[in-house]
C-alpha cells in the first residue's frame, strides 16, 4: 500500500467511524475532499457547466462515503472507479438537460439557427472578460435599481433623504451620507465622515443603520423593486 | 481544568503569534463555480449604476456561492436567499459578501483577486460576523480556491484588511461552526445551567449571545470569564475593556452563572477541538 493509499484508507475510516455532523466528521471529510481532488483519474468534461457535475458529485462523495467499498488492491483506483461512476452520470445529464427546465441550453434556438445552442453563446466566464459581460447585462436591463436609486440620492425630490439626520446634526443627513457612502467610489470611512462633520462615529454609524438604510430600501421599493 | 481549557485553544495559538499559517504550503480546496452561480452574480450585477459596481457585486456574489457549495458538501446548511450580499438593493448601498448560517450567524466571504495580497473589510462587514473566508480566484471563472478563515474580531478596535499570510487554514472554518453549533445545542438541553441561562436571556438571540462567549473563551485569559460573561448575559456589547467598575456592576449570580456556563462550554469545545 503506498502512502496516498494510507492516507486515503486513515481518511475514509475516520469519516466513518465518527457521526455525520460531527466537528470530527467534518474535518476528516474536508481532507478526504483535499486528497479526492488531487486525484488525477477523475472524468473530466468540456461542458460549460462540468462545474455543476463536479460540485454534484463532492456533494455525494460526502454523504455516501460509508457505502463505498474496496473493489481493487488499490485504494486510490478503487476510489476513482467509485466517484467516475456517479461523475459519469452527472456529465451525462448535462448533455441530457430535464424535460422540465423552462428553456434549453443543449437545444437549436431556432430551426433557422442551425446547429446554434444556446450554450455555445454563453460568454466565457474570465475575470479579464468581465467586464464586457456586466456591461452588456446592464445594457440589456431596462430597470436598474442601482441606477435608479443613485439618481434619486441626488435628487431627492420630496427631500426625505436630506431631512433625516440626527437631532442638531443637520449636515450629518441621509443625502450626504448615502452621496459619500453609495455614489463615491470608493466609498468615504465612517470614521472620517464623523471627523469631517465632527459628529460621534457612534452617533453617525447608528444614524446610518437605523435610519439611512431603511429609507433607501424603502425608495427602492417605491420605485418599483420588489423584494421577495 | 480551566487552564487545560485555556492550553487547547486552538485559535489562542495564532493570536499570541506563537505559529505563523503560511497557507502557499497547504494544498487549497477548490470549489467549482457552476453556471447558476454566474447566473444569479449576473442578474445581481446587471441591476447596478456602474461596471464597476456591477464587478464588486459579481465576485462578491461567487465567493458566497463557493462557501455555500463547501459548507453543502459537508452538510452545514446555508440560507442564500436572506444573505445580504444576494440582495439587489443592499448590495448597491453596501459591499457585502454575507452567507447566512441559520441559527448559527452569518459569515462574510470575501473575494481574493489574483496578485492581492490582503483582503479588505469595510465597514459595513465588521459587526454581526461570525469569521471571514478569503476566496482566492483566477482568470478563469470556472473555479475558486478556500484560502483559509480568520474568526471575528473585537469589533470596538477591528482592522481595515486582513493579510491573506495571517489567515488560518480552512478547517478552523469548521472547527467555529460546530463549536457555536454544540453551544447552541446545549443551551437547549435540560442541564441546570442551561435552564438558568435560557430564563435570563430570554428572547435575546442565542446565536448572538453564544458568538460573543465564543469570542471571550477564545481571546480572554480564563480568569477574565466571569466578569466578561456575565457582562453578555446581563445583555452589555462584551467589546472593550473589562474595568474593575464594570465588573462591580455585574451582578454576582450572572457572573457565577456565566463561569459556571464557560465552564461547560469550555469542556465541550475542547472535546470539538
Amino acid at each position: 500500500m503506498d502512502d496516498l493509499d494510507g492516507r486515503l484508507s486513515a481518511l475514509i475510516s475516520e469519516v466513518r467511524h465518527n457521526p455525520a455532523r460531527s466537528g470530527k466528521w467534518r474535518r476528516a471529510t474536508h481532507k478526504l475532499l483535499l486528497e479526492i481532488q488531487q486525484l488525477p483519474k477523475l472524468k473530466k468534461s468540456e461542458h460549460q457547466n462540468y462545474p455543476e457535475a463536479l460540485s454534484l458529485t463532492f456533494e455525494w462523495v460526502c454523504a455516501n462515503i460509508d457505502k463505498f467499498e474496496l473493489r481493487d488492491p488499490s485504494v486510490s483506483k478503487s476510489l476513482v472507479n467509485w466517484i467516475n461512476g456517479y461523475l459519469g452520470w452527472r456529465i451525462q445529464d448535462l448533455y441530457s438537460p430535464d424535460k422540465d427546465a423552462p428553456m434549453s441550453l443543449d437545444e437549436p434556438i431556432s430551426v433557422d439557427a442551425g446547429e446554434t445552442t444556446r450554450l455555445e453563446l454563453l460568454p466565457d466566464f474570465t475575470l479579464s472578460g468581465l467586464d464586457d459581460l456586466i456591461e452588456n447585462a446592464q445594457k440589456e436591463t431596462t430597470q436598474r435599481i442601482g441606477l435608479e436609486l443613485e439618481l434619486y440620492i441626488e435628487q431627492d425630490p420630496e427631500g426625505k433623504l436630506k431631512n433625516s439626520y440626527p437631532r442638531s446634526h443637520p449636515e450629518c443627513n441621509c443625502q450626504f451620507l448615502s452621496m459619500r457612502r453609495v455614489l463615491k467610489n470608493p466609498p468615504d470611512r465612517f470614521q472620517n465622515l464623523a471627523e469631517e462633520l465632527k459628529v460621534k462615529y457612534t452617533t453617525l454609524n447608528s444614524h446610518w443603520k437605523k435610519k439611512c438604510e431603511p429609507s433607501l430600501q424603502e425608495i427602492a421599493r417605491t420605485l418599483g423593486y420588489k423584494q421577495e | 481544568m480551566r487552564t487545560l481549557a485555556a492550553r487547547n485553544r486552538p485559535h489562542s495559538r495564532i493570536q499570541t503569534g506563537m505559529t505563523i499559517v503560511n497557507t502557499a504550503e497547504i494544498p487549497l480546496l477548490r470549489v467549482p463555480l457552476e453556471l447558476k452561480a454566474h447566473e444569479m452574480a449576473r442578474q445581481l450585477a446587471a441591476v447596478q449604476s456602474t461596471v464597476s459596481k456591477g464587478k464588486r457585486v459579481y465576485l462578491n456574489a461567487l465567493a458566497v456561492y463557493a462557501v455555500h457549495s463547501y459548507l453543502k458538501w459537508l452538510q452545514i446548511e446555508t440560507d442564500l436567499n436572506f444573505s445580504d450580499s444576494f440582495n439587489p438593493v443592499k448590495n448597491a448601498i453596501s459591499n457585502i459578501a454575507d452567507l447566512v448560517i441559520p441559527d448559527i450567524g452569518s459569515l462574510e466571504c470575501r473575494p481574493v483577486l489574483p496578485g492581492e495580497t490582503a483582503i479588505l473589510l469595510p465597514e459595513e462587514v465588521i459587526q454581526n460576523r461570525i469569521g471571514y473566508v478569503g476566496v482566492q480566484f483566477y482568470d478563469r471563472l470556472d473555479s475558486v480556491q478556500l484560502l483559509g478563515f480568520a474568526p471575528s474580531f473585537d469589533s470596538s478596535n477591528p482592522p481595515q484588511q486582513l493579510a491573506v499570510a495571517e489567515l488560518m487554514p480552512i478547517d478552523t472554518l469548521i472547527e467555529q461552526i460546530t463549536r457555536l453549533e454544540e453551544a447552541i445545542s446545549f443551551l437547549e438541553t435540560d442541564d441546570p445551567v442551561a435552564v438558568q441561562v435560557r430564563s435570563q436571556i430570554e428572547a435575546r438571540s442565542t446565536s448572538n449571545i453564544v458568538a460573543q462567549l465564543e469570542w471571550i473563551y477564545r481571546t480572554r485569559e480564563d480568569y477574565e470569564w466571569r466578569y466578561a460573561g456575565g457582562e453578555v448575559l446581563a445583555g452589555s456589547a462584551a467589546g472593550g475593556e473589562f474595568t474593575r467598575e464594570s465588573a462591580d456592576r455585574a451582578d454576582t449570580d450572572l457572573q457565577d452563572l456565566a463561569e459556571a456556563l464557560l465552564e461547560k462550554l469550555a469542556g465541550i469545545w475542547r472535546d470539538v477541538a
